[in-house]
């Protein structure tokens, strides 16, 4: 399973969606071609399953202790961006 | 009056813990942003839409962040404000791409063209330019089912935590 199968599990369509647009981009400003390869290559990384069994164990670890420490450890994530 | 109720759970949500403030300077982001939005025949009576807005961020552990946005639809002028939880599925060290799934409370002006409910969403971000972040999501409704599929940017002009 890869990051895009994953996401269009979640959202169908989504995938298809995204490869489109990414592409469309490369075609509109071809300097950016090599970086939306780059950025199609992390979509079709294969998922391990086990990787988001852990990244769902680290994220409930991580919200424990954020609870007992009230520390805040951020990081900056694109994605966040989304609102 | 929804718009307000919005605004108040995300100023919760961001708000700073008085012990530690200068933390949550590093911690919290914002930006302004623009997007297309798509809307299947479940959402409501619009099929799509520009939305004019601006988005907060609170980034609480590397995985974890408090999450919303408000947004103006400039066709069929509307409010909609979402605050939640976002879990970041990727690297989290990596600041030029991300991927994550959210639960969000979602609010709107006007409840034919987006119903308030919970949603559950999934969506990317890729910093394509030093001032700009290219965003994609879906959105699916608890309540509707239906789906709100976003393009769009947005312009930071604060980030949380920076590259570790």
């Amino acid at each position: 399973v890869t990051a895009l199968q994953f996401l269009e599990s979640l959202i169908p369509g989504a995938a298809q969606g995204l490869t489109d647009f990414l592409n469309g981009i490369a075609t509109k400003f071809p300097d950016t071609a090599a970086e939306v390869a780059t950025v199609l290559g992390k979509l079709q990384t294969a998922v391990d399953p086990a990787n988001v069994a852990a990244t769902i164990e680290a994220a409930k670890s991580e919200a424990g202790s954020f609870i007992k420490t009230w520390q805040l450890d951020p990081r900056d994530h694109p994605s966040d961006s989304i609102g | 009056m929804r718009l307000l109720k919005a605004a108040a759970i995300a100023a919760v949500l961001l708000l700073p813990s008085t012990g530690h403030a200068a933390k949550f300077q590093d911690a919290v982001g914002l930006a302004v942003g623009a997007q297309y939005a798509a809307f299947d025949q479940n959402v409501g009576s619009a099929r799509h839409e520009m939305e004019l807005g601006a988005t907060q961020w609170l980034s609480i552990t590397p995985h974890l962040s408090g999450v919303g946005g408000e947004f103006y639809g400039a066709n069929n002028k509307y409010g909609v404000a979402r605050a939640g939880l976002a879990m970041t599925l990727t690297d989290v060290n990596d600041p030029l791409f991300s991927a994550r799934v959210a639960f969000e409370r979602r609010w709107c002006t006007k409840q034919e063209i987006e119903k308030d409910q919970w949603v559950a969403d999934a969506g990317v971000g890729w910093k394509a330019l030093p001032w700009a972040t290219l965003i994609a999501s879906g959105e699916y409704g608890l309540t509707d089912t239906g789906l709100v599929t976003t393009v769009g940017v947005r312009v930071p002009f604060k980030v949380a935590g920076g590259a570790k």
